[in-house]
């Protein structure tokens, strides 16, 4: 499917590529978005809601709750700062010592990552013609998740190092390799799904095996630092979290505000008309 | 052993899930929060795994956290389950590129410029040209 949206956004600067030990270039430059804007016609669109209902706030002059949303959003933008500075520190400690130290950690629960994703796909595989795109779409889905919960608590261990890269890498290999290569027999049978839930299994499994046999345990002062920073980012995240709620919140509130409203109207609407016929009843009479 | 119950959705109510899922993810890609985006285009891409935009947006999420390789297999599979989609081989080929792999990158490139002349869209063209000079 290819969608004819033309509008193309610029997401925010990416810095200096530190993540990933070498493997990748610096990424001074601001890198361009390949997302096309969404389509903002729909009625329940979420960027639409949203301002719709701040600009409907503005317009009434709700002041206290902009004011109540600013103070969310600044809250947010603190508690955002406040998780990136944490994140440094931890990735800071992190570089001090031993990348070995929780990868046997790490690489048993991608396996059993890989075991999920495996046990799952094959249920949909058995399930209809669609399946083998939906496998796809699971098994793209449990990867993506895994990686980016590594890259939130976990990884920040770990990133950096390029013998981790190489092992993330390795990961990346062995399941995407076999996805992307399964082209048009992935596409055409459940068998080639199956084939590829097994590569994804079989690879990601062998990977932890080795990783864990791999993986050593080292004690330092750093580490100590690093769970300290870790713990920040964890609350801070928990801090965003709510803010995010009380957003959502404050939001709500001026929906149900807008729908009381519109009822309030509605009802002087009837009032009035009511008035109105009783007036000319009573100048017929 | 309770048996899962099947939801029927129109097509129009998927498609509307679809893009009020992107507006969303959207809005918290843009705001720089890609993990939350991430998480709702995972969602989008249970919903709508036909859609490039689907595999476009999660892996631009993993490319933005500095995660190259995921991205890579993220749009490689893009190409197959949304083809043609000429975005998906353009991120292939940026992706590729992030992780020094030159040949392999340009003919990403070359396939993307391919799909997207075909495909009669200036503005497609032109950021394919973009993308692909500036990698």
């Amino acid at each position: 499917m290819s969608t004819t949206t033309s509008a193309v956004g610029s997401g925010p600067v990416s810095g200096p590529d530190t993540y990933s030990g070498g493997k990748t270039r610096e990424t001074s430059r601001q890198v361009q978005s390949l997302l096309p804007a969404p389509h903002l016609g729909l009625e329940l669109d979420a960027f639409s809601m949203l301002f719709a209902l701040t600009s409907k706030a503005r317009m009434d002059d709700q002041s206290s709750s902009e004011r109540l949303i600013r103070k969310a959003e600044g809250e947010r933008s603190k508690q955002w700062d406040q998780l990136r500075s944490a994140l440094r520190k931890a990735l800071e400690a992190s570089r001090h010592k031993s990348f070995w130290h929780d990868l046997g950690g790490i690489a048993s629960k991608v396996g059993r990552v890989a075991l999920v994703v495996a046990s799952i796909a094959v249920a949909v595989a058995s399930c209809g013609a669609a399946a083998p795109i939906a496998a796809l779409a699971i098994a793209g889905a449990v990867m993506s998740a895994a990686a980016m919960a590594q890259s939130e608590l976990h990884v920040l261990q770990a990133l950096g190092m390029s013998d981790k890269d190489a092992f993330w890498f390795e990961m990346g290999l062995a399941v995407g390799g076999s996805l992307a290569t399964g082209g048009a027999g992935v596409g055409a049978s459940a068998s080639g799904c199956l084939k590829t839930v097994g590569c994804i299994a079989d690879g990601a499994a062998g990977a932890s095996t080795v990783a864990a046999g791999a993986a050593k345990v080292e004690e330092s002062v750093y580490q100590k630092k690093e769970s300290y920073s870790n713990t920040d980012a964890v609350r801070t995240r928990a801090d965003i979290s709510k803010s995010n709620r009380l957003l959502m919140q404050i939001l709500a509130s001026l929906e149900e505000c807008e729908r009381s409203e519109a009822r309030v109207t509605k009802h002087f609407s009837g009032v009035i008309e009511a008035k109105g016929q009783a007036m000319v009843l009573a100048a017929r009479a | 052993m309770k048996q899962p119950v099947p939801v029927h959705v129109t097509e129009a109510e998927a498609a509307q899930s679809t893009e009020t899922l992107y507006a969303a993810g959207y809005f918290l890609f843009q705001q720089g929060n890609f993990a939350d985006a991430a998480a709702v285009f995972r969602w989008m891409l249970q919903v709508a795994p036909t859609d490039e935009r689907s595999w476009l947006a999660l892996a631009e999420c993993h490319e933005r956290v500095h995660q190259p390789w995921i991205a890579l297999e993220l749009y490689s599979t893009g190409t197959v389950a949304a083809e043609p989609s000429a975005r998906c081989w353009l991120g292939r080929g940026r992706a590729l590129s992030a992780l020094e792999r030159p040949d392999e990158a340009e003919a990403a490139f070359a396939e993307a410029v391919r799909l997207a002349q075909a495909s009669n869209d200036v503005n497609l063209t032109e950021l394919v040209e973009a993308v692909r000079c500036g990698s």
